[in-house]
């Protein structure tokens, strides 16, 4: 079995290229499964899919821990310690990320799919192009069938024709760009993890309970960030718009008045941006 | 006489304190977690909060909740009974004389699936009852957090991933259901909708609700910038348009009588709103659709045209 794990950020196409390549593999002719990662985070927010694929039926259920291949759609999830993309790859196991330059080294395959969607589709949705140079160096499909996944999955998903169609070019494109590296699929089961014994409880031990309040700073959803609003405080008139307009409540007034921005936590939505009445906010990297 | 009583004349006079703090796990540039942070600001420390499942429904996730404020979260349809029961226990503990009376509020914080579908008839009992209670929807027309499905809170030609567009059928083929109508037949003390571009406006209405008993509800614009299609960065502006255009009528009916609090003095065309959204995309591209536009138009222009005051 060969066991796929794709990294991405919510709005990237995660889990829309683990469907494509599934999709692929069925047409030709294995047995396949994908699954997103269940969880309510959002644009931006780390995601990932799973994609199980078999000459048998696939009975393996769940997320997979040891992948033989991880997908990678933004590169700076490698570094976050939270997310930990190669956690459990195996040995000799393929990494496909989403970066340049382009070009394979031993069972790396680096492409720029960002650049090229950019290019191609007009915005930076990968799902096409990195689930095409995956379906290459897995060597598990040919081009008619990813191509005939990609514009499934894509109408699936209510894409337009015409962007259907700019996908399908990206695909193409990148399906051409990598070598068939033809990764050995593994027999063995993944490694067993105990399950932890749950046992009864009565309801108010049981059901989860909040009781503390107001305690989510803590989760710092500052990681989500793709831009970083930068206040110019020798322009700024402390007018309070941008800190009324926060959705995330991550800007506060410091002593004096003057928005303070709370980089732990703001999500980069770029509405202070946006709302400052005389531009004193400027947009950086995150 | 009203506005001299206010607390709120400008956006400077808007509460330092949050109660709905950073960390949560919306999207970034979420219209209605604006309305929400506001409404907070403006009810203040006590109130008890009671939600349903939602986007808004993840403000409190085990182990972590972003609001100050004391949570209830409840299924689908029963946000207004749960306030019920919280009303009613903590008015049978204050006549045993176990507690001093907290003088707490109790707010319903619903989705638009929860209050214009699923949590109507409870909403209708509760309103009925004459509970005591506040009732704020935000309204990102559509059930949001499952996948963007439609609502009766849609409006007509939008895309939803149950509505697709077509070449026969531009999106949904219904229109809005008017909740604040539905509202208002039910003879509340008060009633209003809201939006985050006017932050002034949401504050007053809510300290005028503050004065009132029994149910006092709210509609607040909420601008979703992953269901809708727009950019995260302009959701106050697009939810601006949506009151230039005409198309978000800002108003409240305090004991039935219905007046607009804001009017946009020149109407901006709805085309200015519709085009920031991929949700009505279909409607300009690849060619226009003259026709379903020019009937969004004739609906919001007939709805202005019926407004007195
Ligand atoms: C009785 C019931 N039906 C369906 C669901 C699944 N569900 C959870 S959130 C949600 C969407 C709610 O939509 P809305 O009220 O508009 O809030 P939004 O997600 O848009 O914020 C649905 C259908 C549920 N939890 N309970
Ligand atoms: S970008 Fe600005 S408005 Fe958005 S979360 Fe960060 S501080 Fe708040
Ligand atoms: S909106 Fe601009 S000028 Fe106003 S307080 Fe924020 S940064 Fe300063
Ligand atoms: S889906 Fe829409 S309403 Fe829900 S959290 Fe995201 S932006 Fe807000
Ligand atoms: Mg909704």
């Amino acid at each position: 079995m060969l066991r796929v794990r794709l990294h991405g950020r919510g709005g990237q196409g995660t889990k829309t290229a683990g469907s494509i390549i599934s999709l692929a593999a069925t047409l030709e002719g294995y047995h396949a499964q994908d699954s997103p990662m269940y969880g309510p985070e959002r644009r931006g927010a780390p995601v990932a899919s799973f994609v199980r694929i078999s000459r048998d039926q696939v009975n393996e259920r769940g997320y997979i821990t040891s992948p033989d291949v991880v997908v990678l759609f933004d590169r700076s999830l490698a570094s976050s310690k939270a997310v930990d993309p190669l956690a459990g790859l195996r040995k000799a196991g393929v990494l496909v990320a989403n970066e340049g330059p382009e070009g394979t080294e031993g069972s790396v395959v680096r492409i720029d799919a960002s650049s090229r969607a950019r290019r191609l589709v007009g915005r930076d949705n990968v799902s096409a192009a990195m689930a095409a140079a995956t379906c290459r160096a897995l060597g598990i499909s040919r081009v008619e069938n990813v191509l005939s996944a990609v514009e499934t999955e894509l109408r699936e998903v209510g894409l337009a024709d015409q962007d259907v169609q700019k996908n399908l070019a990206l695909a193409e494109e990148c399906y051409s760009l990598v070598p068939a590296l033809g990764v050995r699929d593994q027999d063995s089961p993944e490694a067993e993890h105990a399950l932890a014994e749950v046992r009864y409880a009565p309801h108010y031990v049981s059901t989860s309970l909040i009781m503390s309040t107001g305690n989510s700073p803590q989760k710092k959803t500052g990681g989500w960030r793709t831009s970083r609003p930068v206040i110019d405080y020798s322009k700024c008139t402390n007018c309070m718009v941008c800190f009324v307009y926060c959705p995330d409540s991550a800007i506060h007034l410091d002593a004096d008045g003057a928005p303070r921005i709370d980089y732990d936590n703001c999500k980069g939505c770029m509405i202070c941006l946006t709302e400052c009445p005389i531009r004193a906010v400027s947009e950086e990297a995150p | 006489m009203q506005a001299d009583q206010t607390a709120f004349r400008t956006m400077k006079d808007t509460p330092a304190r949050e109660y709905l703090v950073s960390g949560s796990p919306l999207c970034p540039g979420c219209g209605g977690e604006i309305a929400l942070k506001l409404a907070l600001k403006a009810m203040g420390e006590r109130t008890i909060v009671a939600f349903v499942p939602s986007c808004f429904g993840l403000l409190t996730l085990y182990p972590y909740s972003s609001m100050k404020n004391s949570t209830l979260f409840t299924p689908f349809a029963c946000g207004p009974a749960a306030a019920q029961g919280i009303v009613d226990g903590i008015n049978i503990r204050v006549e045993k004389g176990e507690i001093k009376d907290p003088r707490s509020k109790v707010l319903v914080l619903t989705g638009d699936g929860a209050a214009y579908d699923i949590g109507l008839q409870s909403t209708s009992g509760a309103i009925h009852r004459r509970l005591d209670f506040y009732y704020l929807c935000y309204d990102n027309e559509a059930y949001g957090n499952t996948g963007f499905q439609f609502s009766s809170a849609t409006p007509f030609a939008s895309a939803t991933s149950t509505t697709h567009a077509t070449e026969s059928t531009p999106g949904n083929p219904l229109r809005k259901k008017d909740l604040f109508e539905v509202w208002r037949a039910h003879r509340p003390p008060y009633v209003a909708t809201v939006a985050v571009s006017r932050p002034v406006d949401l504050l007053r209405k809510f300290e005028k609700a503050s004065k009132i008993r029994g149910p006092k509800l709210f509609i607040a614009l909420g601008v979703c910038p992953t269901g809708w299609g727009s950019e995260p960065r302009e959701t106050v502006r697009v939810d601006r348009l949506a009151v230039e255009t005409g198309i978000w009528p800002l108003k409240e009916a305090v004991g039935g009588r219905v007046v607009h609090t804001y009017v946009p003095r020149r109407r901006a065309p709805v085309e200015e709103y519709l085009k920031k959204q991929k949700r009505f995309q279909h409607l300009f591209s690849p060619k226009e659709n003259r026709g379903a536009v020019q009937a969004i138009q004739n609906a919001v222009d007939s709805y202005w045209e019926g407004v007195s005051e």
